[in-house]
């Protein structure tokens, strides 16, 4: 029955209308907007299209107000005087020891002939990204640790030309003291930024090399005071801020990771929209703290669906405990438009 | 917060992506927002009925089923499939592009020539990736019903597709590709 399936899989699989849906992400929770927890009125007969209007914000707010504990209390675990932080990734590992560097090649090979993003060179790039970091200002006093969301969009035009918008939300505090004694600005923002063609050489002109030999000296010419494997792991997420790439580019920056001194393959999960996923990771203490840097990859494809940051043995000054993640990016759409 | 509503997120968290798609494959893409919405009402009436672990998605997937069946009368159906894949924007050019567009057509109106059972189970195994006994708790139905369900409609896209190449393709590229998959 398992070759029927498979083989049914293998026919169909391509054809599916929905494989490259990126609106099916649920936004992350926010801290901001916690909102009155009314329940879908489900029991009362409301007129249909009140009832779906109402499960929606009612589904919404429930999500919001699930994650959002996570930090407006500071999460239910997290012991007093710590910054929340998010849960931690929910992994199973393989049950196949395989290294990670040949999963990394079999998903490369496939991301190759995938099709994915549709598109071409010459249109226009869009990114849209949900980013989350913890901010800490450490002094002699103590700690003050604040959580910053915020949504990153860019267009990037063939020219080279284009803009961003960074909507930052207000940083969360855990006290009025903290807030008092942060030193910087408390309020949300938007940001926009546009530029020229070839005023933004740094986000690299051209595209990026297919061969991966030739694109990891490609992303070494980038000025780093980072360390190998470090350098190159940083590298490509610049690269994948600033560039939507073709099928071939994301299977050689794929060749690049697998070959990244103590990549690992952690397991199967879904990312934090809910995507499932595959995370690879390696870890470094080139940033001062031992850190595991992890990448989550659409299994199918090999799309990148985001990366995070996580403390693994030692939070040094910063009020977190261990294990903690302390930052995470994730990729809600990358593809090519119309300008 | 209760905990129906801890449940009910943590689901809706982790399965919305699943439930819209499902939802995506089978309805116009206009009104796919909301009979997802609407599948989310039926399964927070029914949170009590919900089952735990693997059992969870063919479950939501069934719950989703019957609001889609309730629904159709109202929603618009989604396009057929070889409409869906004619209307793909070209991809960056390679040797084989036309050939693989062609296999796709051909797979997908194979696809479209089926009854509706037998698509539905098709989408089930292939773009809900589940297995037999899945289906079955999607469907309603004894695990070696579903088993037989599934044979027969892997066959019937078998031979839809040989008509189909008989009829219009050249050397039968997507008929070899399967039969080689097959083997």
């Amino acid at each position: 029955m398992k070759h029927t399936e498979q083989h049914i899989r293998e026919l169909m699989g391509p054809l599916d209308p929905m494989r490259d849906d990126e609106r099916a992400a649920v936004p992350p929770p926010h801290p901001t907007g916690i909102i009155d927890t009314e329940q879908p009125a489900a029991r009362r007969h409301r007129p249909r299209a009140r009832t779906r209007r109402a499960v929606l914000a009612g589904a919404a707010a429930t999500v919001l107000v699930a994650g959002g504990l996570v930090w407006t209390t500071a999460g239910p675990n997290a012991p007093e005087g710590y910054a929340a932080t998010p849960p931690l990734l929910e992994i199973t590992p393989p049950q196949r020891d395989l290294p990670a560097a040949e999963r990394l090649h079999a998903i490369a090979d496939r991301a190759e002939v995938s099709g994915v993003p549709k598109g071409a060179p010459g249109q226009t790039e869009y990114i849209k990204m949900e980013n989350w970091y913890l901010h800490s200002q450490i002094d002699n006093s103590g700690t003050v640790s604040v959580i910053q969301p915020s949504t990153f969009r860019l267009w990037r035009h063939a020219d080279g030309s284009g803009r961003s918008v960074i909507r930052a939300q207000p940083p969360q505090f855990r006290s009025e003291a903290g807030r008092e004694k942060w030193a910087g600005d408390t309020s949300g923002s938007e940001r926009v930024h546009r530029w020229g063609a070839g005023e933004r050489t740094y986000y690299w002109d051209e595209r990026p090399p297919v061969d991966a030999d030739a694109l990891r000296r490609w992303l070494r010419q980038r000025p780093s005071g980072q360390t190998e494997p470090l350098r190159t792991f940083s590298a490509i997420t610049d690269l994948l801020r600033n560039r939507v790439l073709l099928p071939q580019e994301r299977a050689a920056v794929l060749r690049v990771l697998a070959e990244l001194p103590g990549m690992r393959y952690n397991g199967t999960t879904r990312d934090r929209a809910g995507r499932p996923g595959r995370a690879f990771s390696l870890e470094s203490d080139g940033s001062g703290l031992p850190t595991r840097y992890t990448f989550i990859l659409g299994p199918d494809n090999g799309r990148f669906l985001g990366y995070e940051e996580m403390l693994t043995t030692s939070a040094g000054k910063l009020n977190v405990p261990i294990p903690s993640v302390i930052s995470y990016s994730i990729f809600l759409e990358r593809k090519f438009v119309e300008r | 917060m209760g905990d129906g509503q801890t449940r009910f997120g943590h689901i809706y968290r982790r399965h919305y992506g699943d439930i819209r798609r499902f939802v995506g494959r089978r309805v116009a893409e206009g009104d796919v927002d909301d009979v997802t919405a609407e599948v989310f009402v039926v399964v927070w009436r029914r949170l009590s009925e919900s089952p735990a672990g693997d059992r969870l998605l063919p479950w939501l997937y069934g719950i989703a089923r019957r609001v889609l069946s309730n629904e159709f009368r109202r929603v618009r159906r989604a396009h057929a499939l070889a409409e869906h894949v004619a209307a793909q924007p070209a991809e960056p050019a390679g040797t084989d592009h036309a050939a693989a567009v062609a296999d796709r057509l051909a797979m997908a109106a194979a696809f479209d020539r089926l009854r509706e059972d037998d698509r539905e189970v098709l989408r089930l195994v292939a773009w809900e990736n589940l297995t037999s006994a899945e289906v079955a708790t999607v469907l309603g139905c004894a695990r070696t019903t579903a088993a037989m369900r599934i044979n027969r409609a892997r066959r019937r896209l078998l031979d839809a597709l040989r008509r189909g190449a008989s009829r219009e393709l050249r050397g039968g590229s997507a008929v070899a590709a399967a039969e080689g998959a097959k083997r």
